[in-house]
Order: C-alpha cells, then sequence, then structure tokens
C-alpha cells in the first residue's frame, strides 16, 4: 500500500476541503427536507386559497366563446337555428366586417359593441333572462325548482342555444344569471363556510355540500373499524406472543409484509370480484368497508407488533411466574401497556382509509347520492345502512376535480381543506399518542 | 390488599375451564393471523381467474370484429384482426382502446405511462429521500431528529386525492409558465408533474426506510471512522451506507412499489388517454389510472371490458409482488445482520 505523506500546509488544505464538503451536503439534505415541507405547505395554501370566494370578469372569454359558437352556426348552411340567433348573428358579422385583419379569436369589443351583443344575446336566452330579473329583484333566490325549469325550457330549444347556455355558464362558474344582471361580472362565493358542511351535493355548486360524504365517510370508517381493529390487534398479539417458529408463521409475516406493499387499487380489483360480485354486495357501505378494512388490516397488525415487541420480557416472565395463564399477561399486562403504540398504529390507519379513493372508485362508488344513508327511525338499530349506496370525502372530491366548472373547482379545493384538515389531525394525534406513551412508560 | 387463598387446595375446575378459555383464545388469535392469507388468497382468486377468462375470451371478441370488418369490406382489417394472437396482442400491441371500436389490448401503453411516471418520482424521491435520511441519522441531533421525522411523515399521510389536485392546480401550470419561457406549449395534464408530486409522496417513506436502516449500523463503525479523522460526510458515505446497503435498497424499492402504484395523482394530473411514449411532456395513462377510468363508466360483470382491467390489474400486482418480495428478503438481511 502506498503511503502518501502530507506537508502541514497540504493537510490543512485538505481538511478545510473535506469540511467544505461536509457542508455542502448538510446544506444539500437541509435544501431537501425544506423542499418536502415547503411541498406541503403550499399544498395547504392551495386547498384554503382555492377554496376562497372571488370575482371576476371574464368578458374576453364569454365573448371569444359566443363568437365562435355563433359564426360556426352562420356557416352551416341550414341550420334550424339561424332565425333564433338572427340578432346575434348579424351583430358578430357587423363587428366581424369591421375587423377584417384580426384573427376570430382576438377580437375586443367597443362599448357600444358591447351593450348590442349583450342584448342580443339576452334575446337569445329569455328564460334565462326571466330568471335573472327575478333573482336580481329579491337577490339570490335558493330555489332549485325555478332553475330545473328554465333548463328544461333551454333543453326544448335548439342546440345551439343550449351550447351557448352552457358556454356561458361554464365561463360565468355556472352563475349565468350574475353574469346578465351584474355587467359580466362573475361571482364565485367563498366554500370555506359551515354551510358547506351541512349541504348535500348539487348539480349546481352553489348549493353542493359535503354533508352526504362525511356522514358516509363516518359510516364506512365505522364498519372499516368494527373489523380491521380487532382482527389487527389478534393477529398481532398471536404473531408477536403464540406462535412458533416455523414456516407458516414465517408465510404470515412475509404475506403481510406484502399485503401492506399491495397498491390500493388492487384492493379496489378484490373489492370489484369478490365482495361486489361473488359475495353479492353491491355498491354497499359494507363493501367499502370490508375494502378499506383489508387496505389497513397490515398497517394495524406490523404497529401492534412493533408495540408489543418493545416491551421487555420480564413483564411476562414476572406475571407468569405469579401463576397469570398467557392470556391473562396479555389481557392484563401486554395489551395495557402496549396501547399507546397500537392506538397510533390504529389512527395512522384509519387516516389513510379515510383519504383512500382508488379502491372505492372501482366498486363504483361513484355516483350522485343527495340523500343521507340512515333514513331510518331507529339508524344504529337496525343495520339496513350498510346496504345503502354511499360517497364518501375523496370521491366527491375527484368528482368536483373533473368538473370543468369553475365553481367546482372551488368546492375541490374545500373539500381538500377538509380531508386535509381531517387527515393531518388524525395523523398529529397519532404522534402526539406515540410521543406521550413513550415519554411515560420507562421500563 | 385482600389476598385470596383457595381454601382445600388447587381449583382444579377453574384451571381447567381456564383451560378451555384458554384454547378458544388460541383459536381466534390464530383465526385472525390466517385472515391476511385469506386476503391474498382473495386477491389472487380474481386476479388469476378474471385474466385467464380475459384470455379466453380475446379471440372470440377479435373474432367479432373480424366479422365487423368483413362486412364492411374492409379485407386488410379484417384478416389482422383473425390472425390475432391474443398474447402477442397483450404483451408486444401498441394500442390500448379496450372502450372503442375497434377495440385493441396492447398494454405497451399503459406500462410505459407507469414507467415514464414512476421514474420521474424516483429520479426526485431516491436524491431526496437519502439526503434526508442521511442528514436524521447522521448530521441532525436526536431531538431534531425526533420532532422533523414525524412532519416528514405528515407528508404521507395526505390523501392522494388531495396530491392529485395538488398537482393539477399548482404544479402543472407551473410548470407550464417554466416551458413557455423556452418556448414549449406543456399540456395541462402531462406525466412530469404527476411523476414529481409521486416523488414528493414517496419521499417519507425512502428516508425513513433508509434511516432506520442507517441507524442500525453499529456505532462503533462510526467511532472507528471519526478516530480515522474521517468527517460526518466521509462517515455516511463511506461507512455507513455500504453497511446499510440492503436496508437502503429495500427502501428504494418499497419506493419503486408504491410509485408503480400510486392511482389518483396519475389519474388526474397525468391524463386518462393511453398514449405509448416515453416523452414525460406528454400525458399517457398509467395502468392503475385505465383501472380508475374503466371504472367510472358503468361496468357489465364478465364483459371484455370488464375483464381487461384484471389483465392489467395482474401486470401491476405481479410487479409490486416481485418488488416487495424482493425488498422483504433484503430488509431481513439487513436486520439479521448486526
Amino acid at each position: 500500500m502506498k503511503v502518501s505523506v502530507l506537508s502541514l500546509q497540504e493537510l490543512r488544505r485538505n481538511i478545510k476541503q473535506r469540511q467544505v464538503a461536509d457542508q455542502v451536503f448538510m446544506v444539500f439534505a437541509l435544501f431537501c427536507l425544506l423542499t418536502g415541507l415547503v411541498v406541503l405547505i403550499a399544498l395547504v395554501f392551495q386547498m384554503f386559497f382555492g377554496a376562497l370566494g372571488y370575482s371576476f370578469t371574464e368578458t374576453a372569454e364569454l365573448e371569444r366563446s359566443v363568437i365562435g359558437l355563433v359564426t360556426q352556426v352562420d356557416e352551416q348552411a341550414d341550420s334550424p337555428a339561424k332565425s333564433q340567433l338572427a340578432e346575434l348573428i348579424q351583430v358578430v358579422r357587423e363587428v366581424k366586417s369591421q375587423r377584417t385583419g384580426e384573427a376570430l379569436l382576438e377580437i375586443k369589443f367597443t362599448d357600444q359593441e358591447r351593450q348590442r351583443f349583450n342584448e342580443a344575446l339576452l334575446k337569445v336566452l329569455p328564460p334565462v333572462n326571466d330568471f335573472a330579473q327575478k333573482q336580481s329583484e329579491a337577490g339570490f333566490i335558493d330555489d332549485d325548482k325555478e332553475r330545473e325549469r328554465v333548463l328544461q325550457e333551454l333543453d326544448a330549444s335548439s342546440p345551439a342555444i343550449k351550447q351557448i347556455y352552457d358556454t356561458t355558464r361554464q365561463v360565468c362558474a355556472g352563475r349565468i344569471e350574475r353574469f346578465f344582471t351584474g355587467a359580466w361580472l362573475c361571482i364565485v362565493p367563498s366554500k370555506l363556510t359551515l354551510r358547506f358542511l351541512r349541504l348535500p351535493p348539487s348539480a349546481n355548486h352553489e348549493q353542493a355540500g359535503v354533508l352526504v360524504a362525511i356522514a358516509g365517510t363516518s359510516l364506512v370508517i365505522l364498519v372499516t373499524s368494527v373489523l380491521a381493529i380487532p382482527i389487527g390487534i389478534a393477529a398481532g398479539v398471536f404473531l408477536e406472543e403464540y406462535a412458533p417458529k416455523n414456516w407458516f408463521t414465517g408465510l404470515i409475516e412475509i404475506n403481510i409484509t406484502n399485503l401492506a406493499g399491495v397498491p390500493s387499487i388492487i384492493y379496489g380489483l378484490l373489492a370489484l370480484g369478490v365482495f361486489k360480485y361473488q359475495l353479492a354486495f353491491g355498491e354497499s357501505i359494507l363493501t367499502a368497508g370490508c375494502t378499506l378494512g383489508c387496505l389497513i388490516l397490515p398497517v394495524i397488525i406490523v404497529t401492534t407488533r412493533e408495540a408489543i415487541r418493545a416491551i421487555p420480557v420480564g413483564i411476562r416472565e414476572g406475571a407468569a411466574a405469579l401463576g397469570a395463564s398467557k392470556w391473562q399477561v396479555i389481557w392484563d399486562h401486554i395489551l395495557p401497556y402496549s396501547i399507546g403504540g397500537i392506538l397510533t398504529g390504529i389512527i395512522v390507519g384509519l387516516s389513510r382509509a379515510i383519504g383512500e379513493t382508488a379502491p372505492l372508485i372501482t366498486i363504483g362508488a361513484l355516483t350522485f347520492i343527495t340523500f343521507l344513508p340512515i333514513s331510518d327511525d331507529a339508524p344504529f338499530l337496525s343495520l339496513k345502512w350498510i346496504w345503502s349506496p354511499f360517497t364518501v370525502m375523496p370521491i366527491q372530491m375527484f368528482d368536483w376535480v373533473q368538473r370543468p366548472d369553475r365553481g367546482f373547482q372551488t368546492n375541490a379545493s374545500a373539500a381538500g381543506v377538509v380531508l386535509v384538515v381531517m387527515t393531518l389531525l388524525m395523523n398529529g394525534a397519532a404522534i402526539y399518542i406515540r410521543a406521550y406513551s413513550r415519554s411515560r412508560i420507562k421500563w | 390488599m385482600t389476598v385470596s387463598v383457595p381454601s382445600g387446595g388447587v381449583d382444579r375446575p377453574r384451571i381447567a375451564r381456564q383451560k378451555v378459555i384458554e384454547g378458544g383464545i388460541y383459536v381466534l388469535l390464530l383465526l385472525a393471523a390466517v385472515s391476511s392469507i385469506a386476503i391474498t388468497i382473495g386477491i389472487m382468486q380474481v386476479l388469476i381467474v378474471d385474466t385467464y377468462e380475459f384470455f379466453r375470451d380475446l379471440p372470440q371478441k377479435f373474432a367479432e370484429q373480424a366479422q365487423e370488418f368483413a362486412e364492411q369490406g374492409n379485407e386488410e382489417q379484417a384478416k389482422f384482426f383473425k390472425d390475432l394472437n391474443p398474447f402477442v396482442e397483450f404483451f408486444t400491441g401498441t394500442e390500448w382502446t379496450p372502450l372503442f371500436s375497434p377495440a385493441r389490448f396492447g398494454i405497451l401503453p399503459l406500462l410505459s405511462g407507469t414507467i415514464v411516471t414512476s421514474t420521474v418520482g424516483l429520479c426526485l424521491a431516491i436524491p431526496f429521500g437519502t439526503a434526508i435520511a442521511i442528514y436524521l441519522s447522521e448530521f441532525a441531533n436526536p431531538r431534531l431528529r425526533e420532532t422533523l421525522k414525524p412532519i416528514l411523515e405528515l407528508i404521507a399521510g395526505v390523501p392522494s386525492v388531495v396530491f392529485g389536485y395538488f398537482a393539477l392546480g399548482f404544479v402543472n401550470p407551473l410548470l407550464q409558465d417554466i416551458c413557455e419561457v423556452f418556448g414549449y406549449q406543456l399540456p395541462g395534464a402531462n406525466m412530469l408533474g404527476a411523476g414529481l408530486v409521486i416523488g414528493i409522496l414517496i419521499i417519507p417513506l425512502i428516508s425513513s426506510v433508509s434511516e432506520d436502516a442507517m441507524r442500525a449500523v453499529p456505532v462503533q463503525m462510526r467511532e472507528g471512522s471519526y478516530a480515522m479523522g474521517a468527517t460526518r460526510m466521509q462517515t455516511a458515505f463511506k461507512v455507513v451506507i455500504p453497511a446499510a446497503f440492503s436496508g437502503i435498497i429495500a427502501a428504494y424499492i418499497l419506493g419503486i412499489s408504491r410509485a408503480v402504484g400510486e392511482t389518483m395523482i396519475s389519474a388526474i394530473a397525468a391524463g386518462l388517454q393511453p398514449n405509448f411514449t416515453w416523452n414525460p411532456l406528454e400525458p399517457a395513462a398509467t395502468v392503475s389510472a385505465f383501472i380508475v377510468q374503466v371504472a367510472l363508466g358503468d361496468l357489465e360483470a364478465g364483459s371484455i371490458q370488464y375483464l381487461s382491467v384484471f389483465a392489467a390489474g395482474m401486470m401491476l400486482a405481479v410487479t409490486t409482488l416481485t418488488l416487495n418480495v424482493i425488498g422483504f428478503f433484503l430488509i431481513r438481511k439487513f436486520r439479521e445482520r448486526y
């Protein structure tokens, strides 16, 4: 081996270099840590601010889309809507004839043109105009029937008009009434209100809330807990205290590790194939509870085992020496001493179950459900509710995320806030319990 | 304290009763432990049976399509579907359109989507996760470590649908703005954004498992290294990481398996269109996103679309199962070594 002898100066330089490298690495690691935290904070902020109300004027976007639609109708030779849209077509033609050089999508109206355009548009959509008039007189009408009537009338009219209505509605976050009365100003109200928690889903984003989803989540989690907690703890106790060291125990162990790593969507396929069709549970709360139960079972088993493993063997021997049977040792000593760790596992597992979306989508839970699953007089005495269809928080959120309507995007954010708050609180509680039970018990 | 002393010696009936109870409890606990195997059997049975049926029904579907094309007079297509081998189609086909007509069943587009999103995620999560693990185990003092670790784990506790919305509403627009600077029009749904968010999601998993492995390295080895004049970084890279190597690899494998199975983030932020591409800037569906997409519609049990979901799921399950088994043995190896 070659040994190189360094001069004192070289040695100092070498030490310096290594220390600098050390510091640089530490800075990089801290940067990585901070990235994680910043993402977490950014996520919370995005959800929070996305759920706040805002108002916006989308003149340009709205005009563009209506001009596009009108031009389409105009270019069709024998469109039945042509006569209905005559005035609107006229306005658009005039505007276009004045701006021959500009691309169609870059046209901006002057105030005068806008007024004419607006009036023409109102004439095309008379039922909406009536509704808007009523709305502006009475403030906000919380009347779905009236809205339904307007929509039906629109359905009866020509597809071109329906399309114009849909477009304007989408651009204006579903509040076309506001668009007509409020001089192009669209208002999306804040969803961070208690009202949001009290309302069932609705086709109108302002009247949509998470009540049914929260009820569904609670009931599904109830079924999950009843199934997974006792079985999980029992399995953990068996593997730590009873199981002989043989191939069968080894098989169970490797199996549990594997189950913990199986993607949740595969549990969804299990639910689809076994629970929904083979056992014929249907798209019910029971199916969802069983699926999530299977999903979190490995989590509970693993944490139970870890908590039990931390108890010194002296406790068991001491109790056994006093004549306690094996089960008495477990019931009177092992379980009480490990309850902190077990509880942590249960909370972490349940918080994961609350957030799981994919396995419940596969059983077909993405349905529009506006009623509470509990409708019986004695809800918890009869177990009929476990057969009822349901929706849960993450699925409700996914449903809203997928809608292009701007108003529903605020709903999605608000649902995200609810979900994040729920899971962060549960995980925080788990961390606290773990720290507390560790600090209290000193072996 | 009162102590009850059994009068007349040993209470034999009571002991006998206790024994019966103990036996009953043993059986109950055993059943609970065995239930986990029942879940596995359930999963395997569903996947295997339906995948078998998928391959059994596929030739019939192809024959139907060949018939249709023959009636339309499109001889070329008719002949193509007539001669199509189900296995060749599934494993080498580059089109996946079970919901459209003509239906094609090549898994490669879904696999490419899955591989690209997970690779992007791992490119972020492996360096970051490892650096965090090294920092927590070698640099941070115990108190800081005990505070930081749970906070990091909070990230893993956020529901994936929320992460998906974050990717769609924050990360993707951000990437779009960045790409616009370079004159590239990035689509609103792309695999890059989804992959990066998946990476963030698995950082805590990688850092926590590899930190466990690093802390299992005996402290004497570190002390020996410090005594030789090594810095913390040199100790970490030349002593601790080689010693904890199997554990760190296990952490990576678990991370890969998690990234491959992640569903909601890719379903929301990477698009739902199967697209055979290796370019992360394009939208493409992953295997799990496809399953979600099909499940969103009405599924008729036993139809070829229904069965295709299980065939796709089988691919996913086999991949993650293999990875998990490797990870399990690697973790056991580092646990046993010291």
